[in-house]
């Protein structure tokens, strides 16, 4: 019988530093910002298609589950955006490789520091801390399109 | 002397299916080095656990095992460093033949192939090939490569495809291609300029935090990486 030392689990428990981790969080980002788009162009083309389907997806996202799966599209694109930008720097300049764990870190901290307040603004209003960002705007246009579908539980 | 545990994986081809995690008590000190503590079960518990080592002094290159989950010589790691629990198993992705040896003949194959070793056709000259000390300074870092393999066998993209040249060969190529007194740099760019070759590495860095010598093998495989491309224009 042959051994090798290779499965997933074997893998996932090798002992790797900065790099490793960044790099796993970057493709595991990159194929999760992929899959949401194959679900998001679909949804999206059904407006065309099918526009009742259209209008119930729309329903289904205001459940306040959405809005941390929609903090995580945000976070997920935010990481993959910087940490490959910080891929790309080391890719032209190689020298600064010689800080490699301190770019991670820089990139990790940048990601960090826009996500503080995305997620106040995402997620305070779930929680009636905040308005919803752009209520008043949608209220205005309710006052004429009573019968949209966003509109009919406001006007009731 | 304190008590540390050894965890060590063990696989005797001839009698065991898979491999199995078996636990040694031995005494060691905390200035003791994880090869001081294998070598006490060897030679005070169990003849039959077999590892390679030589030198045990970090210059051969035999002894890199997995050490507490990441790729280190079992005689440059010190007890203090690792705790009285120590896990060790064999290096991922070759063939395990026994215990913690591994079947190092594709690695050899993998350095090979970038062919390690001074090619110049020009007539020898009257005195020695000089190089200023830039010329030097280039490629010093690639020429402490001991082979031990810790870096290559550290590399996810080896474990999902052992057709990958990996690191050590880059690191043993980069050392010839940034010679100024070797002639066959563009010959080495065509080998690594595959699919397999340095396109595989996704700079995870894993090999430069496992290389025993420090060698920053990401940085060198990265200027391989632009001397192919600035070559092809
Ligand atoms: C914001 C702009 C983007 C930048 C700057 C960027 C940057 C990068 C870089 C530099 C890599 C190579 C990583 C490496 O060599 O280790 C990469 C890989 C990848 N990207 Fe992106 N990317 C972006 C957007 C996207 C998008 C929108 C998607 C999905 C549709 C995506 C999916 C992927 C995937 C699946 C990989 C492969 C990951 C891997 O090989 O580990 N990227 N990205
Ligand atoms: S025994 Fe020679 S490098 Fe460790």
């Amino acid at each position: 019988m042959e051994v090798r030392n290779r499965g997933l689990v074997t893998a996932l428990r090798y002992r790797g530093r900065e790099g490793m981790w960044a790099w796993l969080l970057h493709r595991a980002t990159g194929l999760g910002v992929l899959f949401f788009l194959i679900i998001h162009v679909i949804e999206t083309a059904a407006v065309v298609y099918s526009p009742e389907f259209y209008d119930e997806a729309l329903q289904i996202y205001k459940n306040p589950f959405f809005r941390f799966a929609e903090l995580l599209i945000f976070f997920s694109v935010l990481f993959h955006a910087v940490n490959g930008s910080r891929i790309v720097i080391q890719d032209f300049w190689p020298y600064l490789m010689e800080r490699q764990r301190q770019l991670t870190w820089a990139a990790g901290i940048v990601v960090l520091l826009v996500m503080v307040p995305v997620t106040w603004i995402m997620v305070a209003p779930v929680f009636g801390l905040a308005e919803e960002p752009g209520l008043e705007r949608h209220l205005e246009r309710c006052v004429e399109r009573t019968q949209a579908p966003a509109c009919l539980e406001v006007v009731e | 002397m304190p008590m540390v545990t050894l965890r060590i994986q063990r696989f005797d081809p001839e009698n065991d299916q898979r491999p199995v995690y078996r636990e040694y008590a031995v005494n060691a000190d905390p200035t003791d080095r994880v090869l001081d503590a294998i070598n006490s079960v060897k030679w005070y518990q169990d003849g039959s656990l077999t590892y390679r080592r030589s030198c045990a002094h970090g210059i051969c290159g035999s002894d890199a095992m997995r050490i507490n989950g990441a790729n280190r010589l079992a005689c440059k790691v010190l007890i203090r460093d690792v705790g009285a629990k120590v896990t060790i198993e064999p290096l991922m992705g070759f063939r395990v033949i026994k215990d913690l040896v591994v079947d190092m003949e594709p690695f050899f194959a993998q350095f090979r192939s970038v062919l390690p070793y001074l090619i110049n056709d020009e007539g020898a000259p009257e005195r020695e090939r000089t190089q200023s000390v830039h010329e030097r300074e280039v490629y010093d870092d690639t020429t402490k490569c001991i082979l031990c393999a810790a870096c290559t066998t550290s590399c996810p993209s080896f474990w999902a495809d052992e057709n990958f040249v990996g690191p050590a060969a880059i690191v043993n190529a980069h050392r010839f291609i940034f010679d100024s007194r070797d002639k066959a740099a563009a010959e080495r760019l065509d080998i690594l300029n595959d699919r397999e070759g340095v396109w595989r590495c996704r700079t995870v860095f894993n090999c430069t935090e496992a290389c025993p010598r420090e060698i920053r093998i990401t940085k060198a495989i990265g200027e391989v990486k632009k001397a192919i491309l600035s070559s092809a224009r």
